[in-house]
């Protein structure tokens, strides 16, 4: 009897809470518009711009390059980035309609404008983004939002030029197996194969413990990079994440019902059978598959270069210059084209945006615009003149010690700044130049070139380059892409699209792993069976929706 | 302590015992170990329970990276202290209430009570509600959304529940009111169980960061050791869909070597496993009998 | 055995027809069976406890403000929820999310691998930590005692990811545990442990009883503080051996804390998480290593479904309530203890 009225009082106190938890942002968006317009802001008088980034870390804006931002502006950042990881963050700013000034949301943006969160910037751009318009000049189509909705919410991340002086190409060998082999020429799997498998009969041990002749990483979220990847750059198949897209077409394909990756993937289980691929490639953790790359008897890897920073370190360190890697642009066959080089272009996408409760739109755009200046971008990319560089000659340069530091502490651009206000802010890019027709960023590849160890010159000698890319087709060759990459398209979230691909992702990690790892009689077998399950799950819908996509960007960005 | 013989069983049972510190002891020597050892040597692994190239510069470079850590340590402190003894205080006084079968609405309460276990309305209509009473950036949002844990409250309950009756029944001749009981007799009586919870409480107002992050970020006076150490630890939680070259370079740059990232491990619990060898003579059989006789 | 021991189980001998408590001490009021109270009796009780009334009923109130009013939210599941409007202000789409998630073919495989781990984790948690207390609570060093309780609870404040790690490094194929067996000579060639579909159940509860039995043992040693000395004396002039006072008297003396423990869990099955499958789990085991929780992650609120993920939530608070009704009645039933 009691269960009744029981029942009775917490169905009202549902529908209460419903009301309660319901009633969200009325009092809010109280923006009063126009308020402290015409004031200055100094240095003496600086105005506090909050700015939450998704890629932020746990920074003060009070370095060196920060108080040169602030003098020159009148503005100082507070920086806000979601501690944790945590993916919450931007949902409970839609729902409380609390919105920091200025937002770098990534691919949370599509959510952020839904939501009118943020406001277009197109009229502030005509009116007085000068800055803005010389930098992006005919790329500005790139940053517009969808066609439907062909407004541009978000400047910056992105250098609209870029130069291509470095790539982890597909695999990376061991110098020291280079070296062995009298600097053979690797170019096909093939080749590739027959070199591992050359000195690995040589070296069975290493240092006493066992040689492993390829390492992959394929037990957490990095299995998409050195293993997914890999496969599709093999192909010749651009950067576009899990999707294959054909340049001139806008046809997309989920990559792995590509015969090609098939072919890959075939080679892989081989090389486990053979006993090449070390068996613990997709059981070991991180720190593991570090700790084994440091110890140097790991002969190839397919990883980037980003991914194995504390493994080199800890092998030069040792002295072991000779076990460290050099970037192969391994292909399937003489026919492919390894992309290691490809020039994406300005693809737009992802940028920090304006938010629309903010009380200092204009501020918070003026405050943009300059950051796309030259001054900004000089003083962000080389720091203080007489501090962080000189001018000699007429040319910056950078200081002995800065550029030591630059190369090798991971904390110095956290401490001076130099550097640390590029990304995601708007940016000129490496390869551009200012007004004197000098780099408008420190990077070079002299510097790339000079920071090579004493092992990587004396390889680059034996094979008569200056640097490793000298190895890979040059980026002139091939083309600029029409459509960007297509990570960075703003697809909705929770659509069927976004569902289906989660779905084929998972299985497919799964799947492949599974094929590679089993007996090579299996393999047709198991792949037809992945084939089947993902046709199930409805890829061709994916496909569809995804090529619609890559088409409507190539008719927004008028590349078609 | 009468002295006795030791028998098998003891002997048996004292290496059982030693075999369980050894076990349970490692990880934590492991964590200490790495979080003394070089950060670029830590990379090459092998690292078990001593350190390879001793040194203090991880805890050094966390503490050189944050001016803050202090005032945070403070707070934390004090976030722990009054939420414990808030949460104590609740979750007795509901517990007593629960334990009297007499009380009219036991069953009600106790029911309300238990269905919060496993209901939850999920992080936004929480937000809102919090942001709606106007806890946000206050140091009452530590303490008043935690203040119960219908968990501890039943194992509270049910300690009360064995409790010898017959002094409850005394007082009550003598003419005590109920919450006289439960001050004076109940509570002396509880104190194993109370220990018990305070610790569940201590460590989960001291663990706790994410409120931080959600409610309190905007009053840098309320920041805690936590949050602090949360974001030297790891700002990032790199899924697959989100990798770009460059993006991923920025990110890889900001992550810290696993020396650092135990040394913050170290640093954040240090503290708080200090607690519990105090609240160790509340554990001692036959302490609650023995208040009941005198 | 003496009179204090039948005492110490006193409350499990109550008829389990009525819900009084004996002995509760309120003179008459005892025999006024509380399911059925007359008007009369009931405003009596009530202005007789106006000091119990005051000591839950903020704590009441705070349950209303703190616990049920954010379930307003659950009216998201029925909806195509989006964060920039207010909760009524939605597309309402009746039970299309649930539709959903039961036709999923991934959710019955999470609920699978939810409810295994779940009562692995239940039934060799619960064991462990009492084996654990009892015997931690039969040692005759108390300095002894004192330094095992606070180490064994050490791993407790250790996360996931570090456990995590250590066990993969441990279980990996030039592991500790691969070169003991090896040395022993139990097995020749290293077992791929992690890789082994069968064993990941069993690899994430021996972790889980690693790192929590001594944190779970506590409550239990709580609980044991409050038997009688004079149990076990009596129990000693009896001649009865250690292991007989351990069955016969700790045990049956902490029997209510074990049960309202074990009912309590048993409602929490499904709640296990998904931290510790998702750090020890890989592309080779994945198929026994989803949980709702990680589908619920995911599939719902990462991809900004909260109205899925509300659905799911809504799923598992549903048979937590249920398995913890079953529990209280059955518990109620055979007279052990209760839960509310």
């Amino acid at each position: 009897m009691k269960s009744t009225k029981l029942a009775l009082s917490l169905f009202i106190l549902f529908l209460l809470g419903a009301f309660l938890v319901g009633c969200s942002n009325e009092s809010e968006n109280t923006s009063t518009e126009g308020e402290g317009e015409g004031e200055e802001y100094s240095a003496e008088n600086p105005l506090t711009l909050s700015f939450y980034s998704e890629d932020g870390a746990e920074k003060s804006f009070d370095d060196p390059v920060a108080q040169a931002i602030t003098e020159k502006t009148g503005i100082k950042l507070d920086m806000q980035y979601p501690v944790g990881g945590n993916e919450e963050t931007v949902p409970l700013m839609i729902a409380s309609g609390d919105y920091p000034d200025l937002i770098f949301a990534k691919g949370d943006i599509s959510k952020l404008i839904e939501a009118g969160g943020v406001i277009k910037l197109d009229d502030l751009i005509e009116e007085k983004g000068d800055n803005l318009k010389a930098m992006y000049g005919d790329q500005l189509d790139c940053l517009r939002n969808t066609i439907d909705d062909p407004s541009i919410y978000t400047v910056g991340t992105y250098g609209v030029e870029g130069a291509y002086w470095s790539t982890s190409g597909s695999f990376q060998i061991q110098l020291d197996v280079l070296r062995e082999l009298g600097y053979p020429e690797i170019k096909t799997l093939e080749d590739f194969e027959a070199a591992l498998t050359e000195y690995y009969e040589k070296y069975p041990e290493i240092d006493g413990q066992k040689t492993l002749p390829l390492s992959l990483l394929g037990s957490d979220w990095r299995w998409l990079i050195t293993v997914g990847d890999p496969a599709a750059a093999v192909a010749g198949i651009p950067g576009d994440g899990q999707w294959a897209i054909n340049d001139d077409t806008g046809e997309a394909t989920y990559k792995f019902l590509l015969p090609e990756l098939k072919e890959y993937f075939k080679w892989l289980n081989g090389m486990n059978d053979k006993g090449l691929l070390d068996s613990e490639s997709f059981t070991h953790t991180y720190d593991t598959y570090i700790s084994k790359l440091s110890s140097g008897r790991v002969l190839s890897i397919a990883d980037q270069d980003w991914n194995i920073g504390d493994a080199d370190k800890a092998l030069v360190a040792d002295g072991k210059e000779w076990r460290t890697y050099a970037p192969l642009p391994v292909t399937l066959g003489e026919e492919y084209v390894s992309q290691g080089l490809k020039d994406y272009g300005f693809a737009g996408g992802w940028g920090i945006a304006i938010s629309s409760t903010s009380e200092h739109q204009e501020e918070a755009f003026e405050f943009l615009d300059w950051m796309a200046s030259e001054e900004a971008q000089i003083l962000t990319n080389w720091g203080i003149e007489g501090e962080n560089y000189d001018i000699v000659d007429g040319e910056r340069v950078m200081k002995e010690e800065d550029r030591e530091r630059m190369n090798n502490d991971p904390d110095y651009s956290k401490e001076t700044g130099v550097g640390y206000y590029v990304y995601p802010f708007p940016q000129w890019g490496n390869g551009a130049v200012d007004s004197n027709g000098q780099p408008i960023t420190p990077n070079s590849e002299e510097d790339i070139i000079n920071n090579f160890n004493t092992a990587e010159k004396e390889v680059l000698e034996e094979y008569q380059m200056e640097n490793w890319i000298d190895w890979f087709p040059p980026t002139e060759e091939l083309g600029v892409s029409n459509h960007g990459q297509a990570f960075n398209y703003s697809i909705q979230s929770g659509s069927e699209l976004e569902i289906i691909q989660q779905k084929a992702d998972d299985l497919t990690e799964q799947r492949i792993t599974q094929a590679i790892l089993g007996d090579p009689a299996e393999f047709d077998a198991a792949w037809e069976s992945m084939i089947e399950e993902l046709e199930a799950m409805n890829i061709e819908k994916a496909n569809e929706e995804m090529t619609q996509k890559t088409k409507d960007v190539m008719e927004l960005w008028g590349t078609n | 302590m009468k002295k006795k013989k030791w028998t098998m069983f003891d002997i048996v049972l004292t290496i059982f015992m030693i075999f369980v510190l050894v076990v349970t002891l490692y990880p934590f020597l492991n964590i200490m170990a790495i979080s003394l050892n070089n950060a670029i040597d830590t990379a090459r692994g092998g690292i078990h329970i001593w350190p390879r190239e001793f040194t203090f510069a991880n805890y050094q470079e966390i503490f050189g990276s944050n001016d803050r850590l202090l005032q945070a340590f403070m707070m934390s402190i004090l976030r722990t202290v009054v939420g414990t003894i808030t949460g104590i205080i609740a979750s007795t006084m509901l517990a007593y209430t629960l334990s009297r079968r007499d009380f009219v609405f036991n069953r009600l309460v106790g029911f309300m009570l238990v269905i919060t276990m496993f209901i939850g309305g999920g992080l936004i209509p929480e937000y809102m509600l919090i942001r709606n009473l106007g806890l946000i950036n206050e140091f009452a949002v530590y303490i008043l959304p935690m203040l119960i844990s219908a968990f501890n409250v039943i194992i509270i309950r049910s300690f009360m529940d064995n409790l010898p009756i017959a002094l409850e029944e005394s007082a009550k001749i003598d003419g005590a009111n109920d919450f006289t009981i439960f001050w004076r007799i109940i509570i002396p009586l509880c104190m194993p169980v109370i220990a018990t919870i305070a610790l569940f409480l201590a460590v989960g107002q001291w663990n706790s960061w994410f409120d931080t992050y959600l409610y309190a970020r905007g009053n840098e006076a309320l920041t805690t050791l936590q949050y602090e150490l949360m974001k030297i630890l790891d700002n990032t939680n790199i899924s697959g869909g989100d990798i770009t070259s460059q993006n991923a370079e920025v990110i890889a740059g900001q992550t810290n070597p696993q020396s650092i990232k135990m040394a913050i491990t170290i640093i954040a619990t240090i503290p708080i496993i200090m607690v519990y060898p105090f609240l160790q003579k509340y554990f001692v059989t036959g302490l609650t009998l023995g208040a009941v006789k005198s | 055995m003496s009179n204090l021991a039948k005492q110490g189980e006193g409350q499990s001998q109550i008829p389990a027809t009525t819900s009084v408590k004996v002995g509760m001490g309120l003179g008459k009021q005892k025999k006024t069976p509380s399911l059925k109270p007359n008007k009369n009796g009931f405003w009596k009780r009530l202005s007789k406890q106006k000091a119990l009334i005051l000591m839950s009923l903020p704590f009441v109130l705070w349950l209303i403000v703190f616990k049920y009013i954010p379930i307003g939210g659950w009216v998201m599941a029925f909806q195509d929820y989006k964060p920039q409007f207010g909760l009524l202000e939605q597309k309402w789409v009746g039970w299309e999310h649930f539709k959903d998630l039961f036709d999923e073919p991934m959710f019955y495989r999470a609920l699978e691998n939810t409810i295994g781990m779940g009562v692995l984790g239940l039934v060799f948690g619960t064991i462990t930590a009492i084996g654990f207390a009892l015997l931690l609570n039969e040692l005759r060093f108390i300095t002894f005692k004192k330094w095992t309780q606070t180490i064994s609870y050490l791993p407790h404040f250790v996360s996931w990811v570090i456990v995590a790690n250590i066990v993969i490094t441990m279980l990996s194929q030039d592991g500790v545990i691969n070169n003991l067996l090896m040395g022993l000579g139990i097995i020749n060639n290293p077992i791929a442990f992690m890789s082994n579909p069968d064993l990941f159940w069993g690899i994430v509860t021996a972790a889980d009883v690693w790192k929590e039995t001594g944190w779970n043992a506590i409550i239990y040693l709580a609980a044991m503080a409050g038997v009688d000395p004079q149990l076990y004396e009596a129990a000693k002039v009896d001649g009865a051996s250690r292991w007989r006072q351990m069955w016969h008297i700790t045990l049956p003396s902490i029997r209510a804390v074990i049960i309202v423990l074990l009912i309590l869990n048993i409602g929490n099955l499904i709640n296990i998480g998904f931290e510790k499958q998702m750090l020890l789990g890989n592309n080779i085991v994945a198929e026994k290593a989803l949980v709702i929780d990680l589908y619920a992650l995911d599939y719902g609120i990462g991809m900004f479904r909260y109205s899925f993920g509300t659905a799911i939530g809504i799923f598992k608070s549903v048979v937590s309530i249920i398995l913890i009704l079953i529990c209280n009645g059955f518990a109620k039933r055979i007279g052990e203890g209760r839960v509310f």
